[in-house]
């Protein structure tokens, strides 16, 4: 065969075009067009978080640990509760030691030794993923292993997830983090396998002082949907413009 | 216990979030290192291609090459080492996910791979049809199959080619640029760290990416010509020089402007971002990104009389420099917390003691760092890049298919054709081409007056000629010898191929092998 320069051009112009275009029709087969096909779409999952009740004994985050099989003694979980110290000088300690999974059952945050009187302001924080509306995590999923479901829960694909961790990076949250067993992205669904089959999430299940309330947002019966609409609640992080749909009641400033 | 991953190498300081690592590693400085070092090696090249640049010549080739193999090696940070499901690669190309910054990779890398490979085909088309003529056994059926099936090495094929690649290296700049940039997208469009998060990111990468580039072009050009013990052409290491000076002077530039402006404008994060560049990072970035890796290597290019030692310390620091550059960007990126509470340092796994810590360890960032050059290796195999050393001979220096007059060609035409053309002699050659005699200026200027004389009855014959392949040691002896001031260069058959006049001796001998 004779190839002209002209016509090896042309072909090799034709295979690069012929490769991108064919590409880019397949986003079109967007894993969330395809995801909960069951529901409607007026649901809208959400959470409310009264830190005011949260007394730090840490047992949503046990729950949630066994719950969703993340190994009890890794070092990441799902959801966590955070511990803030303000003192009287105004520094402000913060801590979530093992997540919290064992609770806090002394006066140490950060392992220091802190006088009762010197201590102004305390309180414990539960966090989980914000389930954000504008999930900045999966907008960078170069693969479309991590989507967001019609009633909105943001959920990731083990099968499919290549693991880059750019989803990790581009949560404000730190709510990602790898699974320590199948080495993909992992995350908070909400307990997505027991909310719609009508059970509550296993950490709320298990917070025996009512810190944690699940619910349909658009609901007007749901608990969720009364305290967001008649009480002061607060996100996280707004200025990120994740459109967090985690909402706290009691938030304060130094909270990040 | 199962560890996370992420836990092996980092060490979280005050509050972090508990899931908060270091998840993007030493790999993640690597591949953009290495996909600016193309960037920058190929726009080199271009630079000769596209304008002309002549001092750059004896390096455009080996640029260009050397830019193939960097671009092969570019991606494998990710692939082979960073993703933790790396079987899983081509999902990308399955699935590709578009408002991501990197779902687009594979397409925009697989066309400027496309793009740099042809241009190095058409580049070397004339060099792999020699060689398919004439090697055989397996190397022969190699450079057969680089042919792809076209020998045309015409005139007409050959400056078409020419075309091309002046037109593929054109094409090639804003690629070049672009998947750089892009490569800098990644990081400015990450949000959440205050460090990446800024429009500037894509030209501060890419001007980072075309200073590292010169630079190891400048230093392997030296390391490599010393090795093979050739000339090093001074014009073409002040002209690298130069382009390295003048892309310096922007990526300081871009880089100061973005740290200005955060300071200025004290967002939220600054308290902890200043805290990161001005203690924690504070050497790596003032002292040796910007003092030995800029300012520096500079001022030794701006000196005057830049010579070859200056050259490799400038360039060795500048590589330095952008390599601690996208260090200081990647990990001290990320050794801010999310939470503003709290830093992150990352320890480098040096000695593997699991799968996890090999792959993104040192082992892996050597094996990273030397596939390039044992690629360069490779091909230079295949298609040599250095220019060749093979002493001068007078194909190189002649004039290439003089004119001639043949013997019945009358004295009033070749004095015509001397002063219209502007030369001093003009071989003369018989009906069947051969050579038989020279004219010069003086045989037509101190002829006799007589009619009808034709070149034959004034040339200076038997001529003196010499074959393509005499060494210039061989003309200058001829010339002193018989006191001539030009040799006929003829081919075996005794037809002219070129002629060789004491100008092009002479300046032969004042450039070296740096001629081209
Ligand atoms: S909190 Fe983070 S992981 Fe959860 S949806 Fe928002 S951005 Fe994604
Ligand atoms: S880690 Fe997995 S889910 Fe996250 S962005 Fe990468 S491929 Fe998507």
């Amino acid at each position: 065969m004779k190839l002209t320069r002209r016509e090896l051009l042309k072909m090799g112009f034709i295979s690069v075009a012929g490769t991108v275009i064919p590409l880019s029709a397949l986003e079109i087969l967007k894993p969330e067009a395809f995801a909960s096909l069951k529901h409607s779409k007026k649901k809208r999952w959400g959470f409310v978080v009264d830190a005011t009740k949260c007394v730090g004994c840490g047992m949503c985050v046990k729950a949630c640990k066994l719950e969703n099989e993340v190994p009890f003694e890794s070092n990441v979980s799902r959801t966590w509760v955070e511990r803030y110290v303000v003192t009287k000088d105004g520094d402000v300690i913060i801590d979530s030691p093992k997540e919290a999974r064992y609770g806090f059952i002394k006066n140490d945050p950060q392992g220091k030794k802190i006088k009762d009187e010197d201590i102004v302001k305390g309180f414990f924080v539960p966090k989980l993923c914000n389930q954000c509306d504008k999930p900045s995590c999966v907008q960078v999923c170069p693969v479309g292993a991590t989507y967001k479901t019609e009633d909105g829960v943001v959920l990731v694909d083990r099968t499919w997830c290549i693991g880059c961790g750019y989803c990790v990076q581009n949560c404000p949250y730190g709510a990602r983090f790898f699974h320590p067993v199948y080495n993909t992205a992992e995350k908070c669904t909400f307990c997505y396998h027991r909310i719609t089959k009508g059970m509550k999430a296993a950490c709320v299940d298990a917070c025996a002082f009512g810190a944690r309330k699940i619910g349909l947002i658009n609901d007007p019966q749901s608990e969720v949907h009364k305290i967001i609409n008649t009480e002061r609640v607060a996100v996280l992080k707004p200025e990120f413009g994740n459109e967090p749909q985690v909402f706290y009641i009691g938030l304060d400033h130094i909270v990040r | 216990m199962t560890h996370a991953h992420g836990e092996l190498w980092t060490i979280k300081e005050l509050f972090t979030y508990p899931n908060e690592f270091i998840y993007w590693t030493v790999h993640i400085a690597v591949y953009p290192y290495l996909t600016g070092l193309v960037a920058g090696a190929f726009v080199l090249s271009s630079l000769y291609h596209v304008f002309g640049k002549k001092e750059l010549k004896p390096v455009a080739k080996f640029s260009l090459v050397f830019s193939f193999a960097l671009l092969i090696m570019a991606p494998q940070p990710l692939l082979l080492f960073h993703l933790t499901q790396p079987q899983r690669a081509f999902n990308v190309f399955f699935t590709p996910h578009f408002y991501s910054a990197i779902a687009a990779f594979g397409v925009v890398f697989s066309a400027y791979m496309a793009i740099v490979g042809a241009e190095i085909w058409f580049a070397y088309r004339p060099f792999i049809v020699e060689q398919a003529h004439g090697r055989k056994g397996i190397m022969g059926l190699l450079y057969k199959t680089m042919t792809l099936g076209s020998y045309d090495l015409s005139d007409k094929a050959l400056h078409t080619d020419e075309k091309i690649v002046k037109i593929l290296a054109a094409i090639g700049i804003p690629s070049a640029a672009f998947l750089h940039g892009y490569v800098g997208f990644i990081f400015g469009s990450v949000k959440t760290v205050a460090l990446w998060k800024t429009p500037l990111m894509p030209f501060i990468f890419l001007m980072s990416a075309i200073i590292s580039g010169v630079a190891l072009c400048i230093a392997t050009y030296i390391v490599g010509m010393k090795l093979f013990k050739r000339t090093i052409c001074p014009d073409t290491v002040r002209s690298m020089g130069k382009v390295l000076a003048g892309f310096i002077i922007i990526a300081f530039i871009l880089e100061s402007i973005d740290i200005v402006f955060h300071s200025y404008t004290a967002e939220e994060f600054w308290g902890i971002l200043s805290v990161v560049l001005f203690e924690r990072v504070a050497f790596d970035m003032f002292v040796v990104q910007w003092g030995l890796g800029m300012i520096v290597p500079l001022i030794m290019l701006l000196l005057p009389k830049v010579g070859t030692l200056r050259a490799f310390i400038a360039s060795a620091l500048v590589l330095n420099g952008v390599f601690v550059m996208r260090w200081n960007v990647v990990i001290g990126g990320q050794s801010m917390s999310k939470s503003f509470a709290g830093f992150m340092q990352y320890k480098m796994p040096i000695i593997p003691y699991n799968l996890e810590t090999l792959r993104e360890g040192l082992v892996a960032v050597i094996f990273l760092l030397v596939m390039p050059f044992v690629l360069l290796c490779i091909f230079n195999k295949i298609l040599p890049v250095f220019p060749k050393r093979k002493g001068i001979t007078a194909s190189d220096i002649m004039t290439h298919m003089p004119l001639t007059v043949t013997t019945k060609t009358p004295v009033e035409e070749v004095a015509d054709i001397l002063v219209s053309k502007n030369i001093s002699g003009v071989p003369v050659v018989d009906s069947n081409k051969k050579v038989v005699g020279v004219l010069s200026e003086s045989d037509v200027i101190f002829r006799k007056e007589a009619d009808s004389l034709t070149a034959k009855d004034i040339m200076t014959a038997p001529p003196v000629t010499a074959y393509a392949d005499t060494s210039l040691a061989e003309l200058r002896q001829i010339m002193a010898d018989k006191h001539i001031k030009r040799i006929i260069i003829t081919d075996k058959e005794g037809h002219a191929a070129g002629i060789v006049s004491r100008i092009d001796v002479v300046r032969a001998q004042e450039m070296g092998e740096c001629q081209n």
